[in-house]
């Protein structure tokens, strides 16, 4: 019986709390910003301009055809409160910058994309253009 | 009520007292200017030939546009030698604590050492594993981004500090 009454107040007496906050960064790769990416415009930015913008990237892809840059920031913190005891961690939102090039190394699309339940670096398919229905007819 | 009182200014106090104690994070000597002039400054844009900077920071991380671009990422590590398991978890220690204490004297004291007889180390694909422990307690970062002519000379580069 004192088991288990020690038992549920171990049980009641720990909770777990998700803090929400601004994002922010506290370590890792310097984020991308607006103000960063600015330059990048669609048909018209060359992979060089890229390159020299941005810096080399964390991930190649599709023979040079996909650049993606990959960045975290703190979006909440978590807090863990046992008995006696207890805990507080950043939780990390993973951000991808991919940037699509055209066979001119002009950009053809690019786009942030950010998931906190995610680390995964996201597939190259995510970002394929939608596939057209060959028996639709011409637009 | 006046305990209650007596708590908070307790309190704001010690806040205060912390503060003074928190040492400022010396980024003088990672910063890009410095890291430039230190190990880089033989790179001049129209003069520079692609065979000295491979020759000074080896093959590069990474090649674009049949190899007229190279990229770099370098790490700011000790120089010479491999760090030990121990010197890793050493490191780690420190600089967890330095930021969560927000006294950097241990940080500042490294990237001071490292200032001196540091090196900027090429990541490669084939150093990775080889270089594990250095790669995860570099104090710092950067991407060298070099565009060369069809003679080989460099034309333009760009240098920054990506991390932390």
């Amino acid at each position: 019986m004192k088991i288990l009454i020690a038992f549920l107040l171990i049980l009641f007496a720990s909770a777990c709390m998700v803090i929400p906050t601004p994002e922010h960064r506290i370590a890792g790769r310097v984020p991308f910003d607006d103000e960063k990416t600015s330059f990048m415009v669609k048909d018209t930015t060359s992979k060089e301009e890229v390159l020299l913008n941005l810096g080399e990237p964390d991930l190649v892809l599709n023979r040079e055809r996909i650049f993606v840059y990959r960045w975290e920031m703190v979006a909440a913190y978590f807090v863990i409160g046992g008995y006696g005891a207890g805990a507080v961690g950043p939780i990390q939102r993973p951000h991808f910058l991919i940037i699509e090039f055209n066979d001119k190394n002009i950009i053809r699309r690019h786009e942030v994309q950010a998931s906190v339940f995610s680390s995964a670096t996201p597939s190259v398919e995510t970002f394929k253009k939608p596939q057209q229905d060959p028996s639709a007819p011409p637009s | 009520m006046i305990c209650l009182r007596s708590v908070f200014l307790l309190f704001i106090m010690s806040l205060s007292l912390m503060a003074c104690a928190a040492d400022t994070l010396n980024e003088s000597f990672v910063s890009e200017p410095y890291v430039r002039e230190r190990w880089l400054s033989y790179l001049e844009d129209g003069k520079t030939k692609r065979e000295e900077i491979t020759r000074r920071l080896g093959e590069p991380t990474s090649s674009f546009q049949n190899n007229t671009i190279l990229g770099y990422r370098l790490i700011l590590v000790e120089e010479g030698r491999d760090l030990s398991e121990k010197e890793y978890q050493n490191v780690l220690i420190n600089v967890e604590s330095a930021y969560l204490g927000r006294y950097y004297g241990w940080v500042n004291d490294r990237r001071k050492q490292l200032s001196e007889k540091g090196t900027l180390f090429t990541i490669r694909e084939q150093n990775r594993e080889d270089k594990l422990l250095e790669i995860l307690s570099r104090e710092a970062e950067y991407s060298l981004v070099l565009v060369f002519d069809n003679q080989g000379t460099l034309t333009t580069h760009d240098f920054r500090r990506i991390m932390p």
